[in-house]
């Protein structure tokens, strides 16, 4: 298919994308991530499996600015299917069936993607599902691309899971396209989205949009602007989860090289706060989960320091839709300087970082 | 929607943008965020959390408390002029690959107000081309969509910094926009090299009619970025500040962060520029931060001296600290002194004598005294000697040379105690004028202290000859140094030709090779002339009974005439060519020059020559040669004397 491109972008995400996979393909050793949550009703089994990597990122496109997940990827290695089957079988026996079981199973590229994820790999693992009834639902993610033609895959999963639900994520990261085509490289389109979502609802496949928190080239203002217009068009589309990703700067991409130009900060802890909050108010019928990757870390979305250990229970809070304290600048006084660097020009005018300038005023960060 | 110079200061300049309103620069911005207003009520509200009091106060403080409003919500603001931003391309939903029309950069609905010139609007960019290094293909994005006329003077174009900012705009020409805005200024105010880049290159690409925008910088920033020519500031960095009302003392006194105290600071740079006192007020913000002092050193090294010195400036040249040693009109003075003033060669005898506090020399009671000594133990032989005087900062300032600027105008703190700086400064002036005169001329030194050694030791170095006083002598002026002062000329210059010279005609052909190049006086000064006054109050020249030139006391410099015009051109390089044929009214303006001398300095006295070459008027450069021709509008020359 052919996808709207800026040339610029596209070449220099592959050459750093070419360069960082070139280096580190030799000390490289894929791992199988993996974890466990529980909550009253029932036990959520996460695993990340080396598949082969997301063909958008191997493509000549060089793949989203802001994504490194093919650096954990096999690739052109042989993809580890017996462990990782043997893995999962361990992980499923430690929550000993006390509760049902949703699974996510996670490859970071597109679960329907033959070049991805293997046929043999998939029909094992929903060979596997199938064989415990304890699992009521499997979750997985892929690109728009492979659900508008991949579909007869898609069906025939389906049909092989038995009535366990399944779960697609998408990621959609922004409903504006310039966004998705200027700052993301994303490769797809609001409409493609759209179609992908009419396509798995005729199916009765739940989804899961992904929505990204400041790609690289957008100021804290923008970035907080995009989200929530994205949040409000996908609701209306319909979508059942809302999942909110703030940026977390990972090796090999765009958004590393800018990160270390001192030309990107990841997003603050308030911005991905006030996202929460006005995405309860936009789309109250929607599920929204958060979970910052490297939240509070420099590499992640992080205040100033300071306040991130108090920060991050508040964004828990806010999705449970709690009571907040009404005076957030009383938590930290880095709140009225992210306030003011969302209202004020601040950062329309500057490619770089204020951290210098901050050398200047009593404020630091 | 048009920006002149009305005066300069180095590379700092008064202008005026006539608008709707007029404003005089340096002046702020007043800056409006422009949101696109397709959205629902809902999402208005929820997009970008409540203002607290406190940032409320910030924001008025830096006045920005209505930036979000639009034109029509916002109080009547009539102090400075108005500017937009807005959403960048991508909020709006566009790439740089589709814009055919410079309107396309803005959304819809704002487009109308574009074609009014009561504001300016900044281009919003198209970040990811320029953050991967294609600064110039954005550039060019736009130079090839604003065509040469007026309407694009009200758009702002924004200039991210790169280290090698310099080769990305080698083949590229300035589009015709109004203001430049130096973006990445307020993140480089730490590093004197890379700022300077940053301006420099900048001034060096766009035209002098473009204004220069520093966006985001503190107010003790802003004298020296004035001093460095940008025209436009804003009080965004005040947000920096979220206090509460009355701000901590401290504060204050490391920043001087209010409001009040910006606008101040502007108040006084503007004052400062109209009096030429903008390097003087520059050097007292410096002197308080490292940096500063820093950038203030490496414009005086590397800026040619033709870009920043004026001929004359303000009435008082005060030289507080050794970075104002070489300050422009110093440099400027000591370098037209080694280049252009020659010792004339009937000298067989240099007398050297200390400086006094009193300006002109001549004048002080000091050199009243040395004077007389002189006339009285010489006679009429007094003329084949020649008077130097050694001060500080400007070396050796020749006696024919002491009425002109900076000579007659400086001041110095003087203790007695004389600094390495300006030792080595003296030592290099005096040696360069050693290297002037034959190796028979007599020196003798009537000097004492600091001045004594320097020239002991320069003429030890040099192998020359030097009488010189007693050290132990009390006082230069006491009755026993005069003595032996005396005693010491007679004894030196006994044998010395009696010479028959005119010393009003010498003192004016001095000026005159100072002022239009070596050479000039003998040309244009005959000795048939006929000189009227003093040089106290000034003195008027005639030949065969038409006015040729003035002397003016107060500069120290000569005034031309149309008579001393014809003499002088063809050997002075102050020549102005007018697009046309003759002239009326009493000022030429910028656009309406072709060539002029790059050497040309402001306040230089210039001669007119229309397209056949012909003179047609003298005048006084108001601007620096380079710009007279650069800039399109403002004034020019100002005229002296048409042909009839």
């Amino acid at each position: 298919m052919n996808y709207p491109s800026n040339k610029l972008l596209t070449s220099k995400i592959q050459e750093i994308r070419h360069e960082h996979l070139a280096q580190i393909s030799a000390i490289h050793n894929p791992k199988i991530w993996s974890s466990v949550s529980e909550n009253l009703e029932h036990v959520t089994v996460t695993i990340v499996i080396p598949s082969r990597g997301c063909s958008w990122a191997l493509s000549e496109s060089g793949g989203c600015s802001v994504c490194g997940y093919v650096n954990d990827s096999s690739r052109e290695r042989d993809v580890p299917v017996d462990t990782i089957i043997r893995r999962f079988s361990d992980l499923l026996k430690g929550t000993n069936y006390s509760k049902k079981i949703e699974v996510q199973i996670f490859n970071s590229g597109s679960f329907f993607d033959e070049k991805d994820v293997s046929t043999e790999l998939r029909s094992k693992i929903i060979g596997f599902i199938t064989s415990i009834p304890e699992i009521f639902k499997l979750a997985v993610e892929c690109r728009t691309e492979y659900i508008l033609e991949e579909k007869n895959i898609i069906e025939e999963t389906i049909k092989q899971l038995k009535g366990v639900i399944l779960e697609i994520g998408i990621g959609l990261e922004s409903s504006n396209d310039t966004i998705l085509k200027d700052c993301w490289n994303k490769g797809t389109t609001l409409e493609n989205y759209k179609k992908s979502v009419k396509i798995l609802q005729t199916l009765g496949v739940k989804i899961k949009s992904y929505i990204f928190i400041k790609p690289p080239f957008l100021t804290e203002r923008d970035a907080i602007r995009d989200t929530v217009l994205t949040i409000s068009e996908v609701a209306q589309i319909g979508t059942d989860v809302i999942s909110i990703n703030p940026c977390n700067v990972q090796n090999g991409t765009l958004v590393n090289d800018l990160f270390r130009q001192n030309r990107y900060r990841p997003p603050w802890l308030w911005s991905v706060l006030h996202i929460i909050r006005a995405a309860a108010k936009i789309a109250p019928r929607t599920s929204i989960i958060c979970d910052p990757t490297a939240g509070g870390k420099h590499r992640g979305a992080h205040n100033c320091g300071k306040c991130d250990k108090k920060v991050l229970p508040l964004l828990t809070k806010a999705i449970n839709k709690e009571e907040l304290p009404s005076d957030l600048s009383k938590i930290c006084s880095c709140y009225n300087k992210w306030e003011i660097i969302i209202t004020t020009p601040w950062e329309i005018l500057r490619t770089r970082n204020i951290s210098k300038l901050q050398r200047l005023s009593p404020l630091r960060e | 929607m048009a920006f002149e110079i009305k005066t300069m200061e180095g590379l700092g300049r008064l202008g005026m943008i006539s608008m709707a309103n007029s404003f005089e620069t340096p002046s702020f911005l007043n800056i409006y965020l422009r949101d696109t207003s397709l959205l629902s009520t809902e999402l208005k509200e929820n997009i970008l959390p409540k203002q607290s009091n406190e940032l409320q106060y910030s924001l008025r403080e830096a006045n920005l408390l209505d930036c979000n409003k639009d034109n029509s919500q916002r109080s009547s603001e009539n102090s400075y002029p108005t500017c937009f931003l807005y959403p960048s391309l991508q909020m709006q939903g566009k790439s740089l690959d589709e814009m055919t029309h410079i309107h396309d950069f803005f959304p819809k609905e704002y487009r109308k107000s574009l074609a009014k010139l009561d504001a300016y609007h900044l281009i919003p960019w198209d970040l990811p081309n320029i953050f991967l290094d294609h600064i110039n293909e954005y550039l060019q994005v736009i130079q090839n969509l604003t065509e040469r006329n007026i309407i694009n003077r009200n758009l702002i174009v924004n200039l991210p910094f790169s280290r090698n900012l310099e080769e990305i705009l080698q083949e590229f020409t300035s589009p015709s926009v109004g203001i430049v805005s130096l973006g990445d200024i307020s993140s480089l105010l730490n590093h004197p090299t890379f700022l300077m880049k940053y301006i420099m290159v900048t001034k060096r690409k766009f035209s002098p009619e473009v204004m220069i925008y520093a966006p985001g910088v503190p107010s003790f920033y802003i004298p020296l970025l004035s001093y460095l020519g940008i025209d436009l500031f804003d009080f965004t960095f005040l947000t920096t500040f979220p206090k509460k009302e009355g701000n901590n003392a401290q504060v204050i006194l490391e920043h001087g962060n209010i409001s009040v105290d910006y606008v101040n600071t502007i108040n006084r740079v503007r004052k400062a520029l109209k009096i030429s006192k903008l390097r003087d007020l520059t050097r007292v913000y410096a002197n308080s931060y490292p940096p500063q002092k820093t950038i203030l050193k490496i414009v005086d090294e590397n800026l040619s001296l033709e870009q920043q010195a004026s001929l004359y400036g303000a009435e008082t040249l005060y030289c507080t600290d050794d970075s104002d040693f070489s300050r422009p009109e110093v440099s400027l003075f000591r370098d037209r002194v080694k280049n252009r003033y020659s010792v004339p060669s009937y000298t067989e005898g240099i007398i050297f004598l200390p400086c006094s506090a009193r300006k002109p020399y001549s004048q002080s009671k000091s050199h009243t005294s040395f004077r007389n000594v002189i006339k009285r133990s010489l006679k009429s032989a007094r003329h084949s000697v020649k008077e130097f005087i050694l001060t500080s900062p400007l070396g050796v300032v020749p006696r024919n040379l002491e009425y002109t600027f900076p000579a007659a105008h400086y001041d110095i703190p003087v203790t007695g105690a004389w600094s390495v700086t300006e030792r080595n400064l003296l030592a290099h002036d005096i040696e360069q004028l050693l290297a002037k005169c034959s190796d028979s001329t007599v020196l003798v030194g009537y000097v004492k202290g600091v001045e004594r050694e320097v020239l002991k030791n320069v003429c030890r170095e040099q192998n020359r000859k030097i009488h010189l006083i007693d050290e132990n002598i009390t006082s230069l002026t006491s009755k026993e140094g005069l003595f032996q002062f005396q005693m010491l000329l007679k004894e030196k210059f006994e044998s010395l030709p009696r010479l028959r010279i005119n010393n009003q005609l010498e003192f004016l052909r001095t000026i005159c090779d100072y002022q239009f190049g070596k050479g000039t006086g003998n040309k244009l000064i005959s000795d048939i002339v006929q000189i009227r006054g003093r040089k106290e109050i000034g003195l008027r020249v005639t030949l065969n009974g038409k006015h040729l030139l003035t002397f003016r006391k107060s500069t120290g410099l000569l005034t031309l005439s149309i008579e001393a015009a014809k003499r002088l051109h063809g050997h002075s390089a102050n020549v102005v060519k007018f697009d046309g044929d003759s002239i009326r009214g009493s000022t030429i303006f910028a656009n309406a020059i072709k060539e002029a001398h790059p050497e040309i300095r402001i306040n230089d006295e210039v001669i007119i020559v229309n397209n056949q070459n012909e003179i047609i008027a003298t005048g006084v450069a108001y601007l620096p040669g380079k710009l007279l021709v650069r800039m399109e509008r403002g004034f020019g020359v100002k005229i002296r004397q048409k042909v009839k």
